[in-house]
């Protein structure tokens, strides 16, 4: 479940016209919330409000081993941002939980804001305070150009460990690059995202392709321990045609470590989605297989979406290229070169026809991709079970995330085979390893 | 400070220096979240109550 200061953030990126998923960091971030999600360790409480348009706060209380917590502001002077930033009653749960991200690199389509870098100039200034250790994180995020955007990071603490990371991202639609410098180990980074693909283009086997594929690397420097670092992702996004619904396909490689790892993500259906990773190291030859599920329940609906029927489709490719059809009333009334004339005629009529059956297919594909994705976007989800496993670790996450009575609950556990304290022995199945619940209310 | 040899630096002058960036930090560290209530405190036009920017309950 996304923390309501994450939902801000996001929410003033959305308002700067920032794509979150074009960066190298987030390039396998649909297998990461499918397989990886994170499970709440504690009983957590955090209430959040808007005290005015462009201040927002919240106060986290959490009981562990000890009763901790922390107070959190942000400040941002994005236009609209207490209107996108809803509360817990009124958000819908699919924006408010990491998960399948629908992601369409389409380039050619960013377009620069017109009203000039006046508006484009926001900021961003967050600080959370923990107790009882006071220790300080702080976050400034300042947009510079339409393309460009600085990002500080601090933690601050009275035993001599604080950490500045400033992060320099440049993103113009095609390329994604983020220089990186972190205080820690004098550490270096450099990130490059490149999108090979500018518009949904014609291709030898579908008339109409939406996919898109992405090609990234990383570079990693420590200046002190002078230990160097790289990772490539190739990522590659397409649409079912006949359903139009969304898988992502992942390959990851890091030559240092020999790691070998790809993934496959779909959307089986608007409530259903599953993931599947494979790592191998081929230095150590060892693999491991992972799994992940989840299942989505609706709730009561009041806007009923009608299932898209052939006949209506047909009905409206008909009206749209009812031009293009030839009319067979209008025969040449010339007797000598009617068998010619004939011959030609439905030598047109095929050509017609053909082309008319092309433009219905692409019509046909790019209807049922719109309306999954408007399917899935308007649906009023209640909850969501995710359910994760790995071969190697024979391990199982479980976590429930839903809305109850205007609070978002978000409830889990890890559960492995046997406990490496107990014996192996032991008749008990799963031992449960970590559980916690997390309550978020906000207005 | 160790970072410079006693030449460069006197032992006094790196103790001075040392606690200068001390009370910076120190400074820094609580200062960040009032100037974060200041931005939206002045940002606003009809300048909220100081209590309203600090309380983290919602607001009835």
């Amino acid at each position: 479940m996304l923390d309501y200061m994450e939902s801000v953030s996001r929410a003033f990126e959305q308002s700067t016209g920032w794509s979150r998923d074009n960066s190298y960091a987030n390039i396998t971030a649909t297998s990461k919330a499918l397989l990886d999600f994170k499970i709440p360790t504690a009983f957590e409480f955090q209430v959040s409000n808007a005290t005015t348009p462009y201040t927002f706060n919240t106060t986290r209380v959490s009981t562990r081993n000890i009763f901790n917590g922390s107070l959190t502001y942000l400040y941002s002077d994005a236009d609209n941002l207490k209107d996108m930033v809803r509360g817990s009653g009124a958000v819908s749960l699919q924006q408010v939980t990491e998960t399948y991200r629908y992601f369409q690199p389409f380039y050619n389509h960013k377009s620069a804001p017109s009203n000039g870098d006046r508006l484009v100039r926001k900021s961003l200034y967050y600080g959370r305070m923990y107790y009882p250790t006071s220790n300080l994180e702080a976050m400034m995020i300042k947009r510079l150009t339409p393309y460009t955007q600085v990002k500080l990071k601090c933690l601050s603490t009275f035993n001599e460990f604080n950490i500045l990371t400033c992060h320099w991202q440049r993103d113009t639609g095609r390329n994604c690059q983020e220089l990186i410098f972190s205080t820690n180990d004098l550490l270096c980074g450099y990130r490059f995202l490149h999108n090979f693909l500018g518009t949904p283009s014609k291709m030898k086997t579908s008339l109409y392709n939406n996919s898109s594929l992405s090609l990234g690397t990383e570079l990693w420097l420590g200046l002190i321990t002078l230990s160097p670092g790289c990772s490539t992702t190739l990522r590659y996004c397409t649409h079912a045609p006949n359903t139009g619904r969304p898988l992502t396909l992942t390959l990851s490689w890091n030559p240092f470590f020999g790691n070998l790892s790809s993934s496959y993500s779909a959307k089986t259906s608007t409530s259903t989605t599953f993931c599947a990773k494979y790592d191998f190291n081929l230095y150590s030859i060892d693999s491991n297989l992972s799994f992940g599920v989840e299942v989505w329940r609706r709730g009561s609906t009041n806007q009923q979406h009608e299932p898209p029927t052939s006949q209506s489709i047909n009905k409206t490719d008909n009206l749209m290229y009812h031009h293009l059809l030839p009319t067979l009333s209008q025969s040449s009334s010339h007797g000598h070169g009617q068998t010619k004339m004939e011959h030609e005629q439905q030598l047109l009529q095929d050509l017609t026809t053909a082309f008319s059956t092309s433009l219905k297919r692409i019509d046909r594909e790019k209807f049922e991709i719109e309306n999954f994705q408007n399917d899935y976007s308007c649906a009023n989800f209640t909850s969501v079970w995710k359910l994760s496993t790995s071969l190697r670790d024979k391990n199982l996450k479980v976590l429930w995330e839903g809305k109850f009575k205007g609070f978002l609950v978000s409830a889990g556990g890890e559960f492995f085979k046997s406990s490496p304290l107990l014996d192996n022995r032991s008749r008990t199945p799963l031992y449960p390893a970590r559980f916690g619940v997390q309550l978020q209310y906000s207005t | 400070m160790a970072l410079f040899p006693s030449f460069i630096l006197s032992d006094e002058s790196k103790e001075n220096i040392s606690k200068i960036i001390n009370l910076t930090h120190t400074v820094a560290h609580y200062g960040w979240i009032p100037f974060i209530l200041y931005l939206g405190w002045a940002h606003t036009s009809n300048r909220p109550n100081v209590l309203n920017l600090l309380s983290p309950l919602p607001s009835v």
